[in-house]
């Protein structure tokens, strides 16, 4: 009996060994899509939660660390049911082959079937998008859907952006390694050798220390940090002690300028110094380093301060609408992402001093959920923004002489506790676009109809009073602030400014009006039963993320949330819901014959200029 | 010569670590249940996972102070029913062994009262203090030459 015993011992402890020490099957390397690995002076984010457990535990809450994934079962949105999809012309299917993840599209005329695997994801929180190895090494393809969350489906990736109409997909090959890498991932190296492609795809070597935006895109590269932080003497002299620790950069503890430039690195409309920086970003990845000055390798893209108007002449020559899909005509930023842009045109940003408090993106933002914090994690990743910042006290902490109630109200001249109250409708309402929603512009601005007219941004008294006229609100202007009042012509007199967007914008302004229309605060004070006609009419916008956003604005109006309508639907299945929609208006409703003659004038004069938005 | 574990001083050494061990098993058999209390309620001053330190070294608390206050109980029944050292060097070990009992795991008890992020606190360097008392008084216990009772050297 001992001995079958001993015997038995004997073998499992071999078994066991044999697992730990003979090596183990030779396991082929990654080389069809970019690897993850790492690199000289980084640690990637497991070696810091040993130390940080709670900052790393809120980072995987966070939407940043889901920025680029592999694909893999448990973090893909769309589904992948099998089941064919038949979009603008061309034929998708969706399916899974064990663990891997397939996608099948066919030509536009039918008569090839492409099947890809794909690989890596970019998104999470509100859509994600996939790419697929297109055969050359490392390089990557974009799979041409999309898919979108809110309306749990499948798009065509052209609609998830609002660009000018087409049915050719754009060709996206090599967008990942080259563009997307620099601000999805953590120390993305694009080693983009050659433009020529080499027969073993050598010619794009792309590679990242982590997917996603990890740790150290933030703190900067860990692993003199981790090496130093190894001795627990040095620990715990720096816990008793406190202060900084040098090895690491901690945004919070820099200056707010180059605090908020961590954030600005890639929420920025930035390009290389010089076509040398260029090139080496193009190959080592971005120079800048969390506690650098981004000035020294970049320059940010920002018309308003231009002070050689030839500044960017090299730009537009490589593409005459870089400005227009970026910023508004006078130079604010109108896409989102860009927020450091935003910021450093604010006068809290540029008038503050340290007796004032200057604003930075740590102001309102934590990038790690504090302790007291009594929210929901998801609630807390949702914006990423401190206890409280979604009220007013983002504001008057720095701005206290609006903590009364009385001094709120006398400044702006709603009611306490309505959405007129609140600092952000004011001074950051939702001017920018992406995607497929209008967002918060981070330009703190005061409402201007002198703006509106210039540019066509809508200002934020007429983005909630939907129903008036940019005549009203410059009368209420200038009887609340002395504000100089605007000439105004016929139409800005007679038509709401939220209609003449309607009418008369740009996609960008359709989207944006569009998206209004459906926003709870401004349904509520802009009256209701006249909102459908004109979101009736932009079912049959040109654009489809516009006719995207007016169907979600439509079904949030009484009466209409049973509305089914595809905005991808062939053009006559499009108008004829549009034309139901507006036939149920027009039936207890009528123009007079003026307002149908203005209307007409506005819908001829609309801004038809192709635009797209590089949010 | 006199049997040692007949003296006296043997003997009350013997009582003492006797003692000592029921009792300090008892405490920390009460640390094991308050712990299990904490998860089971689920309270978040031990499981958030912010204070993962603090749960590992109370853990670490609980499981060593068991175990030792059992070795006490050992070496306190050994020196009952065995003639080993001398008194002094007997009262060296035991002293040694008590040191460690309270020590080690009072150490990682202490280091889990405030925590520093991923780090125990400032109580966890009694923990290795105690473990090198602990080593010292084993290293003698496997030096003494044991010999069971009645025997005379």
């Amino acid at each position: 009996m001992g001995w079958v015993l001993l015997i038995g011992v004997s073998a499992l402890f071999a078994a066991a060994a044999a697992q730990v020490w003979l090596p183990s099957v030779a396991m082929h390397p990654v080389s069809n899509r970019p690897l993850e690995e790492a690199a000289p002076g980084y640690v990637s984010s497991g070696a810091c939660r040993a130390c940080h457990p709670r900052n790393y535990a809120t980072w995987r809450a966070s939407w940043h660390r889901t920025m680029t994934q592999r694909v893999a079962p448990g973090n893909v949105l769309g589904s992948f049911d099998g089941i064919e999809q038949r979009l603008l012309g061309r034929t998708y299917r969706l399916h899974r082959r064990g663990r891997q993840f397939w996608g099948d599209f066919s030509s536009g005329d039918g008569s090839r079937v492409k099947q890809v695997q794909l690989v890596m994801s970019t998104g999470s929180h509100h859509m994600q998008v996939y790419w697929y190895p297109v055969g050359q090494g490392r390089l990557l393809g974009q799979f041409p859907l999309a898919y979108v969350k809110e309306a749990q489906r499948w798009i065509p990736r052209n609609a998830a952006f609002l660009m000018p109409p087409g049915d050719d997909p754009v060709d996206e090959t090599g967008r990942w390694n080259s563009t997307c890498i620099k601000c999805h991932t953590t120390n993305g190296r694009p080693r983009v050798v050659s433009l020529v492609p080499s027969a073993d795809g050598s010619h794009v070597d792309t590679r990242a220390t982590e997917f996603g935006i990890a740790c150290e895109a933030c703190h900067g590269p860990g692993a003199e940090h981790t090496s130093a932080n190894r001795s627990p003497l040095r620990r715990y002299r720096l816990h008793v002690g406190g202060g900084p620790d040098s090895t690491i950069v901690n945004p919070q503890q820099l200056t707010q300028e180059l605090g908020s430039q961590v954030c600005g690195q890639c929420h920025s409309v930035m390009v290389a110094k010089d076509q040398r920086t260029a090139l080496r970003i193009h190959h080592e990845g971005a120079l800048y380093r969390p506690g650098d000055a981004l000035s020294a390798t970049r320059v940010m893209v920002s018309p308003r301060a231009v002070a050689e108007p030839t500044q960017w002449d090299e730009l537009l020559a490589r593409n005459p609408d870089y400005l227009r899909s970026r910023f508004w005509s006078d130079g604010r930023v109108r896409v989102s992402g860009r927020e450091y842009n935003g910021l450093t045109e604010s006068p809290c940003y540029t008038h503050g001093d340290e007796s004032r408090g200057i604003l930075s993106c740590m102001s309102c933002h934590r990038l790690h959920q504090d302790t007291g914090d009594p929210r929901l994690r998801k609630d807390w990743a949702d914006d990423l923004l401190d206890v409280g910042m979604r009220t007013n006290r983002a504001c008057v902490q720095c701005h206290d002489r609006f903590l009364s109630e009385e001094s709120l109200a006398l400044h702006t001249r709603h009611e306490p506790g309505s959405s007129g109250s609140l600092c952000y409708n004011c001074h950051m309402p939702h001017t920018t676009y992406g995607l497929l929603k209008a967002i918060r512009s981070h330009t703190i601005t005061s409402p201007s109809v002198a703006e509106t007219l210039d540019t066509g941004r809508p200002n934020a008294c007429n983005h909630c009073h939907l129903d008036k006229t940019l005549a009203w609100t410059s009368a209420q202007l200038e009887r609340w602030y002395g504000t100089q009042g605007t000439p105004l012509g016929e139409v800005h007199r007679s038509v709401p400014a939220s209609v003449a967007a309607v009418l008369g914008g740009d996609a960008g302004e359709r989207a944006l009006a569009a998206w209004a229309m459906g926003w709870e605060p401004a349904m509520a004070v802009s009256g209701a039963g006249w909102r459908e006609r004109f979101l009736g009419l932009l079912l049959n916008d040109p654009y489809d993320a516009v006719r995207y956003i007016a169907y979600q604005s439509l079904r949030r109006q009484p009466g209409y949330e049973d509305l089914v309508y595809d905005f991808l639907a062939p053009a006559e299945e499009r108008e004829h819901t549009a034309n139901k929609v507006l036939q149920g208006w027009t039936a207890s409703n009528e123009d007079s014959l003026e307002q149908q003659e203005i209307y007409a004038r506005l819908l001829a004069r609309r801004d038809n200029r192709p635009l797209t938005l590089a949010e | 010569m006199t049997d040692q574990s007949d003296s006296p001083k043997s003997t009350e050494l013997a009582d003492r670590l006797l003692r000592f061990g029921w009792r300090s098993l008892l405490v920390f058999l009460v640390l094991g249940i308050v712990l299990e209390a904490l998860l089971g309620f689920k309270v978040d001053w031990y499981l958030d996972v912010a204070n993962e330190a603090r749960r590992t070294v109370w853990r670490l608390a609980h499981a060593h102070g068991a175990l030792l206050s059992i070795v006490s109980i050992l070496y306190g029944l050994t020196l009952r029913t065995s003639a080993s050292l001398t008194v002094p060097r007997t009262e060296l070990i035991s002293k040694l062994l008590l040191g460690g009992i309270i020590l080690l795991p009072g150490g990682f008890f202490l280091g889990g009262l405030f925590i520093y992020d991923g780090d125990p606190g400032l109580g966890i360097f009694l923990a290795p203090i105690g473990a090198l008392a602990l080593f010292l008084a084993v290293y003698l216990i496997c030096r003494s030459p044991v010999q069971p009772c009645g025997k005379r050297r």
